[in-house]
Formats: C-alpha cells, sequence, structure tokens
C-alpha cells in the first residue's frame, strides 16, 4: 500500500459498499466504492484515447456533480495529476475567468480539462492553442474494460493543489502519493478516524480541507462521506444538519465563518440531532473562542459538546493538518495581552487588556513546528516568530516555479508566512507576515486584489490598498479596499464604489467593503509603495465605531 | 405586526435589521439602493438577511422571490405585499 492507487484498487473487493452520499437539489446519489471505481475506470479509458499519459496533468473545472470525483479518480487511475479548481460562478466574468486560468494552464503545461459543455465557451475562445484537451464529462461512454494501471511509484506526484488569487500567478503545490498516504496516517490518528466514522461535507473540492480530509482521505481509508453542494449550502445552511442527522456523521470539517453562518442562519423553525458528531473541526481561517462558545450557546441541546468543538492548523503545503487539538476535550485557552502581543510578546492579560487565544493543538505524529524570528533563527517557547514545518510529508514544491518553491523553503524547513507561539507544545497562531486575506475559508493575494480595483475608472491611479480586517458580522477576515479619488460629486463617487465592488465581484468572486478617501489621504513608504500596516492602523484609528477588529490579531 | 403598515415604516424596520445583520450602523438605504451599495452585503449574509426579515415582519419569502428583487426599493415592496396578504 505505497500509492493512492493501491488503495483504490483494494476498494474493488467491496465494489457493493456506499462511499458517498452526493446530495444535489436536496436528493441524494449513493455512490458506491464500485461506482467510484467503474467512473473512474471510463475517464481513464477516455484521457488514453485522448493520448494523455502518465504524468500529464488533468485539470477539473466542474460544479457539484459526481464526476468531479470519478473524473479526479479517473485521472489518478491513468497515472495522470489531477486537480480540480473552482468553477466560474454566475457573478464572475468569463471574460476575466477563463483568459487567466488559460495562463496558468500554459504555465504549468495541462494537457487535459474537464468542463461541462455548457461552461466551454469561454474556455474555448480563451484557448487559442490546440495542445489542451477539452473533456465534456457527457462525452465520456461507460467503459468497465480493465484498464491496465500504470506502474505509479510513491515518489511520484499525487495531484496538485492550487492556491487561489489572481489566476495567473496560481501556484501548484505538488504532492507525492508517499506524503498524501503519510498525511493520511498521522491526521487518521489524531482525529482517531475509524472505519465506523462518517465525515459530512459541504466543502468544495477545490479546496484543500475538502479534496484532503473530506475527500481524499476517506478515499484511502474507505470510510463514507455525504457531499453537499456548497452553493446550496450556503443557501440553506441547515441541510449540513439534516445530514448529519441523516448518516450519523461523525466528523465535520468547517471554517470558522461557517459555524458562524450555521447559528445565525439555521431557522429557528428546524431541529437536528447532532449527538452522533464526535469532532466539529474549525480550520483554513483564525479560530475564535468567541465562534466557539456562540455555537455552543445555539446548539448545546442539540447534542454537541464543548468536548466536540476542536481546532486544526492545516494547509496545502502540508497536504493538509499541520496541528490538532485534542478530540474529547476543548481546545486550550490562553488570556493574553493585546498590547504586549503587538509587540511579539506573550504576557498575561487583565480586565482593561487581553484577548483570549485558542490553540489549533498540538503538531500531528511526523510534523515539526519551528518559531524563527526575523533572522529567521529559532525562538524559545512562548516567543512569537514566523512558524516554519518539517515533515516528511511536505509538498515537493510548486509547480514550474523553481524560485517560488526556493523562497518557500529555508534549510529544509518550509516557510509558512505565518506567526505564532508554542506554549506547552500547544500552537496558537497570532497573524501573518504574507500579504494574504483569509475570507471565508478561501485565500487573495492583496497586490491581486489590489491590481484589480486599480483598473476601476475613478480611482486616482496607484493610489489605492486592499485591506484585511476581522468583521464580527461574518467572523471571517473582510477585505477593505480604500481608493483614493478626486471627484466630489456624490453620484459620481457611488458609482466609483459600486464599479469596485462589481469588478472585484467578477473578477475574483470576492465582495468587499469598499471605501473613497481624499487625495493623499493614503501613506506611502519613502519607496513610493502604499504602506499596507500604517493605512490599516489610520483606517482602525478613524473608524473605532464599526465593529471590526484588529486584522493581525486573531483571539478578539 | 400591523398588517397594513406604511411604506416608510416598512424602510424604517428594515433598515434597522440591515444593521443589525451587516453589524454597521452608519448604513442607509433608499429605494434605490443595490447590495454592491451596502458594504458586507454578499450571498452569506443576504441568506442571513432574509431570514432576519422574515423574523421581524413574520412573513415567508421564498428564493425565487428573492433572486428577482433588483434594488432596496422592490424588497420593501415585497415586504408590504406579504404583509398585507
Amino acid at each position: 500500500m505505497d500509492t493512492v492507487l493501491d488503495h483504490l484498487r483494494a476498494h474493488g473487493t467491496r465494489s457493493d459498499t456506499v462511499f458517498c452520499h452526493f446530495v444535489r437539489n436536496g436528493m441524494a446519489t449513493v455512490l458506491r466504492f464500485g461506482d467510484v471505481l467503474d467512473g473512474g475506470t471510463a475517464y481513464a479509458h477516455h484521457f488514453r484515447r485522448c493520448g494523455l499519459q502518465p504524468g500529464d496533468i488533468v485539470l477539473i473545472v466542474l460544479r457539484h456533480t459526481p464526476d468531479l470525483l470519478q473524473a479526479f479518480v479517473g485521472a489518478l487511475i491513468a497515472g495522470c495529476v489531477p486537480s480540480i479548481l473552482a468553477p466560474l460562478t454566475e457573478k464572475q466574468s468569463p471574460d476575466v475567468y477563463w483568459p487567466g486560468l488559460r495562463r496558468m494552464f500554459d504555465r504549468v503545461g495541462a494537457r487535459a480539462l474537464v468542463v461541462a459543455a455548457a461552461d466551454q465557451g469561454g474556455v474555448i475562445a480563451a484557448a487559442g492553442s490546440k495542445e489542451l484537451v477539452i473533456v465534456d464529462p457527457d462525452q465520456v461512454p461507460a467503459d468497465t474494460r480493465p484498464f491496465e494501471w500504470p506502474d505509479v511509484r510513491p515518489d511520484d506526484v499525487a495531484f496538485l493543489q492550487f492556491s487561489s488569487g489572481t489566476t495567473g500567478l496560481r501556484k501548484g503545490v505538488m504532492l507525492t502519493h508517499r506524503a498524501v498516504l503519510e498525511q493520511v496516517e498521522a491526521y487518521r490518528a489524531a482525529i482517531g478516524l475509524g472505519v465506523a466514522d462518517r465525515i459530512a461535507s459541504w466543502l468544495p473540492l477545490y479546496h484543500d480541507m475538502g479534496l484532503v480530509a473530506c475527500f481524499v482521505m476517506p478515499l484511502v481509508l474507505g470510510i463514507p462521506i455525504v457531499l453537499l453542494d456548497p452553493m446550496e449550502w450556503a443557501r440553506q445552511p441547515g441541510i449540513l444538519f439534516r445530514w448529519i442527522e441523516e448518516t450519523k456523521a461523525t466528523h465535520v470539517w468547517l471554517p470558522n465563518f461557517a459555524f458562524n453562518h450555521l447559528r445565525l442562519a439555521v431557522g429557528s423553525d428546524e431541529r437536528y440531532d447532532l449527538g452522533s458528531v464526535k469532532a466539529f473541526i474549525n480550520c483554513s481561517e483564525p479560530c475564535k473562542a468567541a465562534t466557539f462558545d456562540q455555537f455552543l450557546q445555539r446548539f448545546g441541546s442539540w447534542g454537541v459538546g464543548s468536548d466536540r468543538l476542536t481546532t486544526c492548523y492545516a494547509m496545502a503545503e502540508a497536504v493538509f493538518a499541520v496541528t490538532q487539538s485534542p478530540l474529547g476535550a476543548p481546545p486550550v485557552r490562553l488570556m493574553a495581552s493585546a498590547k504586549a502581543l503587538a509587540f511579539g510578546r506573550i504576557e498575561p492579560g487583565d480586565e482593561d487588556d487581553s484577548l483570549v487565544l485558542l490553540s489549533v493543538g498540538k503538531p500531528i505524529d511526523g510534523m515539526a513546528v519551528h518559531i524563527l524570528d526575523d533572522a529567521r533563527q529559532p525562538l524559545a517557547a512562548g516567543r512569537v516568530g514566523e512558524i516554519a514545518l518539517s515533515a516528511s510529508f511536505l509538498f515537493t514544491g510548486y509547480h514550474s516555479a523553481p524560485e517560488d518553491t526556493a523562497a518557500a523553503f529555508q534549510d529544509g524547513l518550509y516557510l509558512t508566512g505565518d506567526l505564532g507561539f508554542i506554549q506547552d507544545g500547544e500552537l496558537f497562531i497570532t497573524g501573518r507576515r504574507k500579504d494574504v486575506i483569509i475570507v471565508n475559508g478561501r485565500n487573495y493575494y492583496a497586490h491581486d486584489i489590489e491590481a484589480l480595483a486599480a483598473t476601476v475608472e475613478g480611482v486616482i491611479p496607484g493610489r489605492l490598498v486592499a485591506l484585511g480586517l476581522m468583521s464580527q458580522a461574518t467572523m471571517s477576515e473582510e477585505v477593505v479596499v480604500l481608493a483614493e479619488c478626486a471627484d466630489p460629486d456624490p453620484a459620481a463617487r457611488r458609482a466609483v464604489v459600486r464599479a469596485l465592488k462589481s469588478t472585484l465581484l467578477r473578477g475574483l468572486n470576492l465582495s468587499v467593503r469598499a471605501e473613497l478617501v481624499a487625495p493623499r489621504w493614503l501613506i506611502k513608504t519613502t519607496s513610493g509603495k502604499i504602506a499596507r500596516g500604517e493605512n490599516l492602523e489610520r483606517y482602525l484609528t478613524m473608524n473605532q465605531n464599526i465593529r471590526i477588529s484588529h486584522g493581525q490579531v486573531y483571539g478578539t | 405586526m400591523d398588517k397594513s403598515m406604511e411604506r416608510e415604516n416598512v424602510s424604517t424596520l428594515l433598515l434597522e435589521v440591515m444593521q443589525s445583520v451587516f453589524f454597521d450602523p452608519g448604513i442607509t438605504i433608499d429605494d434605490e439602493t443595490v447590495a454592491e451599495d451596502v458594504n458586507g452585503w454578499d450571498s452569506l449574509s443576504h441568506v442571513r438577511l432574509l431570514l432576519a426579515i422574515e423574523k421581524k415582519f413574520s412573513i415567508t419569502i421564498g428564493p425565487l422571490e428573492a433572486d428577482r428583487l433588483k434594488n432596496v426599493g422592490e424588497l420593501i415592496d415585497l415586504i408590504q405585499k406579504k404583509m398585507a396578504g
């Protein structure tokens, strides 16, 4: 059992066992292991017929259909390297979406793109190259003839996970079969995942938490899953609870904002038994103690105990989990001085100056977490610095981006760009060094947002900034775009604000808070760059009344 | 809840709901206001806004009805119609 393929092959002996309840429009399609393997085999045959060879990259851009799973499995069976990408949403512009993806396809040398016929118009217009094979799921014939599985080795790349952001600059995280299986084994042990467990998820499969925790890991281990449509869940979050109750699900991964959305948007006329859940795992965003408290207050009588609310720190570069708080106990909380933390020190808080930090647990087996100072030297326990990782199951690099890969490592340690400290073996995340803003679990680079916002007419060229702030309304980060505008006319200013918002929604599928400021309001560095930190401080000082807390401090 | 509530009163109560849902007491609205004019009004908060409206006005709004709305003016009209009827 050295590769993901070995595990898939082993599932052939239990083809009648249910693997997935795939839920769309309130109805579940039951996929047995046999269905997944048969569907995957049909895709594998089709990929070969199209000329694809082992090692070729297959990009999958599908909406919530079982073909998502089967195309991914089919690419694995064919020895290809699949990657699932976010599909175009109704709010996004195909004119921005497809050319951006196309640039990425060209950079990584993708050989095939799996996309439904209804969504292909833009991609063909944007392609201009004959080398990319377009695969329409409806044109993949059922084909259960035996497929000659290629000789895949543990150190071959199993699949890619792409970072979000401006599509042309997205980095493809390369994960080997060995790394994936080592992560699965270490993480399975950390969360006590066994064959009697079940996973329920609404998470999209283009997100590492959805892909690895809620699809690849259970696929390898043979654990049943329920997959809901992310769009349906957003509109009716209670369906997650309904399926938890229905299937007696035991493990549920949610970004922090999703706990908040469930609390606020599950109807008062709904009620479910959530007693089967051993762990709600808060991950992919800063984990908030207040979010847990509010969730418990709302759903405590539905079978949710404080010992079921756990935390995890994860990233695609580690396949998934880095740390996990133990099941059966609430994560450790620490009352710290906010003022001291602002200077990178951990000191006890008092009544006037305290915030609650929530531990994300201890490293999973095989993972070592290091805290480094500005000179990238190790710091002692209790000191805040950059989090760096070493593990045998880290990624092997960014595809076709050797410079990015080299910059990500130092002396064999992967530099996460996140800030934190270790106390009594527990990791606490306190902020971020890189200019990444995590909105509802998705990562956005500030400079990508700024580049797109700068195309809006009415904004003074070069005079805008994108900032990330923690929103009390969403319990996630919110992007604030501050742009200088010289036009005094209120109607014109309103039009500029609308244009900023719609441009970012159409281009990045991102809703932002957009505000116009007077010319020369923004602070620039001596080298002429917009000073993000100083402008954030200035904005916060001027907006004490809006209930947003400092984006760099996660404990509040 | 008064079934024949004046449009202006509906507008005032709606504003209160929106200020609460979007955690922003500085929000202002008029009939022409659209989601892009209100900071924090995205697809997730839209779901919460509709729930809060249903609770505040004791009405039910179907997803299709909500999707058809072009601006806040139409939302106020819909609330008034539902309350009357």
